[in-house]
């Protein structure tokens, strides 16, 4: 460490006691994560050197070498558009427009495990694509190279989206190995415990899908990626950054435990875990917050897991930043949050990055915030200089001491939750979802006693009796007439016999450890069984998962 | 003694996100009010039953995507059974476009993001006169 | 509803009618007196079984499977859930509907979930006011759900002709138990999340401690292994309610149970009058700040000033 020629330290923590009247080491606020903050931090508030180089364990500066100036983060959006078609002609502009990453965001009817005609037409697409059958998925990825694009199913437990993606390669002659991408938020334990988007299955059984889903990519479709842990869910549902860091390293653990269980080394399968995280207007925090993911996820695997690869220790996440933290009131100041989240995100070293439109609280994005919000990204990318140097404000004495605060504050939940006998269990005995909860009380509890300042809100509001925003973007009752017949004669034409006999394949498989779920579900995709049908046959297998709220 | 103030708080269709859901009950519990708490997608006909069962006075539903477009459908529901006198309140991500539509249909109040949570209570403390008996 | 479509609604299987009826038991309202004594007669014919232990044994979710298990055999089911109350605000958040995802979802079983806002002998009070107001609507079996926590428990056998008292593997459940008295209200046993590693010897422990002495000279008491969650060993239990029902009716030990629930609740109804009676008649009367001063300056101890005042108020009562 370099020497401090002369430390005046004292003569200032005096003229600040008596100016501020309580002396500086008393005067404190706290972070999202209670971590308090003092008024400054100098070269005492640090460690020896810790600080090591990017691409170099336990790579807290950064995963990679060269970062941003060997390849810029992803700039994902994440879109759902309410028919097939639409999502199609959409991928395809965006193609042409040099894009080489597609995501696709199912119909919450999907998400639900349902097709889309069992449930009200009212909500069909109103927040994204219902794909229920093979011919959906062939028209949604019509004309687009899946073996040349990386592609982000935003597919949950099931995994019917990539089962169908793999029927649509074999239709192409596309070898799986020339498959990449992810299934997002596969983490099936975040959504048991907050936002229940996809939660459908019981514990127990989930967990046998995503292991089996595990093994077969592993073996046959090498270069996707079936892990993709989420703290995302859980911070939008109120834990803090802290929280949420710890909940999904426990969550990791979990699904390395049990994946190891199944006879796979660590090294073959560690590089495909990825995680999802939100970043919340806190910034310095959020940038503490992965740099000690990194470091923790890194030091586990080494040590804990004896992992050898380097890619098995990498901390790879994509970053979305906060929707719950945008406002109703005064819409257009959310593109300055956006910004300043998506700057947590890249000075943080995010692998990809999702920036939320100013009118998330609002409704559906129209086209125009849509524009805005990537647009935001490119500005940060391509303007601002901020990706120019790697780790631009490692070495600041303030993130460096909160890095370890947060890496600490983290190590604390995961021993807590290894107590508990690890992260199912921890579920199971709604613990994480009692610590969720209590913090998005406090969190609302301290908005509105204005101890915590949301501009428009609490603060500086305006009167906007009017309404000044554009007028909606609506899902077109016909479209979904239209998808919903072609779904009827999808299900008229098919052979019926065949889809009985795969449905039943798939139960074998449920109580089998020698079959594969995942295997059977795209020979039963392939031969006509839709997404809905699928599910519910899993349902009933494995029971409803109720989540445990408490 | 004085009649406590049940409420059902819940959310119907296809949504999951329940935070709001979550922070609302606990806000009626702290303010002594009785609160019968769901997990997420309840079916309009499960709402109705609940209703009907538990006798609570006010049907909060909580709603972020596109899920209050059925509202309307569960007030007519509520009142095919004669469960028409409950106080149907909704809160979450509504569109202004839709506020006339929901109003219309028989909801009571409409709250949006930035209510604090004792605005709230206190709007239905207050259509509940909460002193006086039923 | 007017109160006498209340009683008719409930006398003719509305069930908004019983909704509102529970709501005015629960609330004491003014007339609940009157409505609970007009249908007491056409009472006395349901099944009324009470299911207690601690929080995370999975109760609620045993009484959902036993519930809708006994409506597929063709009975018809109430279930009253009862959540505590915060003791800070009196309010209460009432989740175990959530976990009776199979009754939830029948419109045939009835459940109402209850706060148990505070108290303790008023709680019994209005649960059993509750059961009547069931029991003359026509269901074959009320199953109540206890807070599960705190020497109330012990207070569902003054309530209930069946007490299952329910456990789990791993809570230390068996030591607490002993000491709180539970294991000696026990008519049935059962060790509920039974896939759990450790049930088979939690279910031993409990057989074992059913020997000793305090209790040996009852009946043999069945301890039963469930998963609720799993669906598992649930018609064996329901197997076991049966024979109890089928035997109590035979022995006569019914008419035993029902009397002594009878002169519980008599004698707390009796209580509960005479304490407001006296609290209106000696601890607001003219008598009582002298006595009190007297006591405080040591000058009569309490109880001799105790054995005044009661002397005193006979004599009064007699005068009138």
């Amino acid at each position: 460490m370099k020497k401090i020629k002369q430390d005046n330290y004292q003569q200032w923590s005096k003229e600040y006691q008596k100016m501020r009247g309580v002396p500086a080491e008393q005067d404190l606020k706290y972070n999202l994560s209670g971590i308090p903050i003092k008024p400054i931090y100098t070269a005492h508030d640090i460690k020896e050197e810790t600080l090591s180089y990017p691409g170099e364990y336990p790579y807290t500066r950064g995963l990679y070498p060269t970062m941003y100036r060997g390849r810029g983060w992803s700039r994902r959006q994440l879109i759902g558009l309410d028919t097939p078609e639409r999502f199609n002609e959409r991928q395809r502009e965006m193609i042409k427009a040099g894009s080489n990453a597609v995501s696709l965001i199912f119909c919450n009817s999907f998400y639900r495990g349902y097709d889309a005609d069992a449930v009200d037409p009212l909500l069909v697409g109103t927040c994204g694509t219902p794909i229920n059958t093979i011919e959906d998925m062939e028209i949604a990825f019509d004309q687009i190279p899946i073996d040349k694009i990386s592609i982000a199913l935003n597919d949950p437990i099931g995994f019917t989206g990539l089962a169908m993606l793999l029927v649509i390669a074999d239709r192409r002659g596309i070898p799986y190995s020339k498959i990449t991408g992810t299934s997002n938020q596969s983490d099936f334990i975040s959504h048991f415990v907050a936002n229940h988007m996809f939660y459908r299955i019981s514990l127990e059984g989930s967990l046998k899908i995503l292991l089996d889903h595990i093994k077969y990519t592993n073996k046959y479709v090498p270069n996707w990626n079936p892990v993709s842990i989420v703290g995302q869910h859980m911070q939008q549902a109120g834990a803090t950054p802290a929280q949420a860091l710890a909940f999904t390293i426990s969550t990791g653990i979990t699904y390395i435990e049990e994946t190891l269980k199944q006879g796979l080394l660590i090294d073959t399968f560690a590089p495909r875990f990825t995680f999802f995280y939100d970043i919340s207007i806190s910034m310095f925090e959020e940038i503490a917050k992965f740099r000690a993911g990194r470091r923790i996820w890194a030091k586990l695997l080494k040590e804990r897991f004896g992992a050898k690869d380097p890619r098995s220790l990498r901390f790879k996440f994509h970053g979305q930043t906060s929707g719950a933290e945008l406002t109703r009131q005064q819409p257009l100041n959310n593109i300055v949050r956006v910004t300043i989240q998506a700057m947590a995100g890249i000075l943080g070293g995010a692998q990809s990055l999702h920036t939320d439109s100013y009118d998330e609280a609002l409704g559906t994005p129209i086209e125009e915030a849509a524009r805005i919000a990537i647009n935001t990204q490119n500005i940060l990318a391509e303007e601002s200089g901020i990706a120019d140097v790697i780790d631009p404000i490692g070495g600041s004495y303030y993130l460096e001491r909160l890095t370890d605060q947060m890496e600490e504050e983290v190590w604390g939940y995961i021993q807590k939750i290894d107590e508990m006998g690890g992260m199912l269990e921890a579920v199971r005995k709604g613990y994480v979802q009692k610590v969720i909860g209590e913090s998005a009380e406090k969190y609302q509890r301290q908005v509105d006693s204005n101890q915590k300042v949301i501009v428009g809100v609490n603060k500086y509001q305006i009167d906007e009796s009017e309404d000044k925003r554009p007028n909606l973007t609506r899902v077109d009752q016909k479209l979904v007439q239209k998808h919903l017949k072609r779904l009827e004669n999808f299900k008229n034409r098919r052979d019926k016999s065949k889809v009985d006999e795969a449905l039943s394949r798939i139960v074998s498989a449920t109580n089998n450890d020698e079959l594969n779920i995942f295997e059977e579900t795209i020979l039963a995709v392939s031969v006509g069984c839709t997404h809905g049908e699928i599910i519910e046959t899993l349902r009933k297998c494995y029971g409803f998962g109720h989540p445990n709220i408490v | 003694m004085e009649r406590q103030i049940k409420v059902l708080v819940t959310k119907i269709g296809l949504d999951g996100h329940d935070r709001g859901a979550r922070v609302v009950a606990s806000s009626f519990r702290n303010a002594g009010m009785e609160v019968i708490y769901t997990s997420p997608w309840q079916k309009i006909e499960d709402v109705v039953n609940i209703t009907l069962q538990e006798d609570v006075d006010i049907v909060a539903i909580s709603s972020l995507a596109y899920d209050h477009l059925i509202v309307p459908k569960l007030i007519e529901a509520l009142q095919s059974e004669g469960l028409g006198d409950k106080k149907v309140l909704v809160g979450g991500i509504i569109p202004r476009e839709d506020e006339e539509m929901l109003l219309n249909a028989g909801v009571k109040k409409i709250f949006h993001p930035g209510e604090t949570l004792d605005s709230i209570v206190e709007y239905v403390e207050n259509i509940m006169g909460k002193t006086s008996m039923k | 509803m007017e109160f006498l479509g209340i009683i008719e609604g409930i006398k003719s299987g509305n069930k908004r009618a019983l909704a509102r009826a529970i709501t005015i038991v629960e609330n004491n309202e003014e007339n609940y007196l009157e409505l609970v004594s007009k249908i007491y007669l056409s009472s006395g014919k349901a099944h009324i079984i009470g299911i207690t232990g601690s929080p995370g044994t999975g109760k609620s979710t045993l009484v959902d499977r036993v519930a809708s298990k006994l409506h597929m055999d063709g009975k018809s089911i109430a279930i009253i859930a009862i959540d505590p109350s915060s003791p800070f605000s009196n309010g209460a958040i009432l989740g175990d509907r959530i976990r009776m995802s199979n009754s939830q979802k029948n419109p045939d079983i009835f459940v109402r979930s209850i706060a148990s806002r505070g108290q303790v002998g008023g709680l019994s009070k209005s649960v059993g006011n509750i059961t009547t107001l069931m029991d003359v609507f026509g269901y074959d079996c009320i199953l109540i759900e206890t807070v599960g926590s705190g020497q109330s428990e012990i207070e569902i056998m003054n309530l209930a002709h069946t007490t299952i008292v329910v456990t789990a593997p791993g809570l230390g459940d068996e030591i607490q138990a002993q000491k709180s008295g539970i294991m000696e209200i026990a008519n049935l046993f059962v060790v509920n999340k039974a896939d759990l590693p450790s049930a088979e010897m939690t279910a031993n422990q409990i057989q074992q401690m059913l020997h000793t002495e305090s209790v040996i000279k009852r009946k043999k008491v069945p301890v039963l292994l469930t998963s609720a969650l799993e669906d598992k060993g649930i018609e064996d239990l329901i197997e076991k309610l049966e024979v109890r029902w089928d035997e109590i009716n035979k022995t006569g030990e019914r008419e035993r149970i029902e009397n002594a629930h009878a002169t519980y609740k008599l004698t707390e109804s009796l209580k509960e009058k005479f304490l407001s009676y006296i609290e209106n008649e000696i601890l607001n009367g003219a008598e009582w700040n002298d006595i009190f001063k007297q006591v405080m300056d040591r000058k009569i101890n309490p109880e001799y000033a105790a054995n005044h005042l009661f002397t005193r108020f006979l004599k009064k009562e007699a005068d009138v």
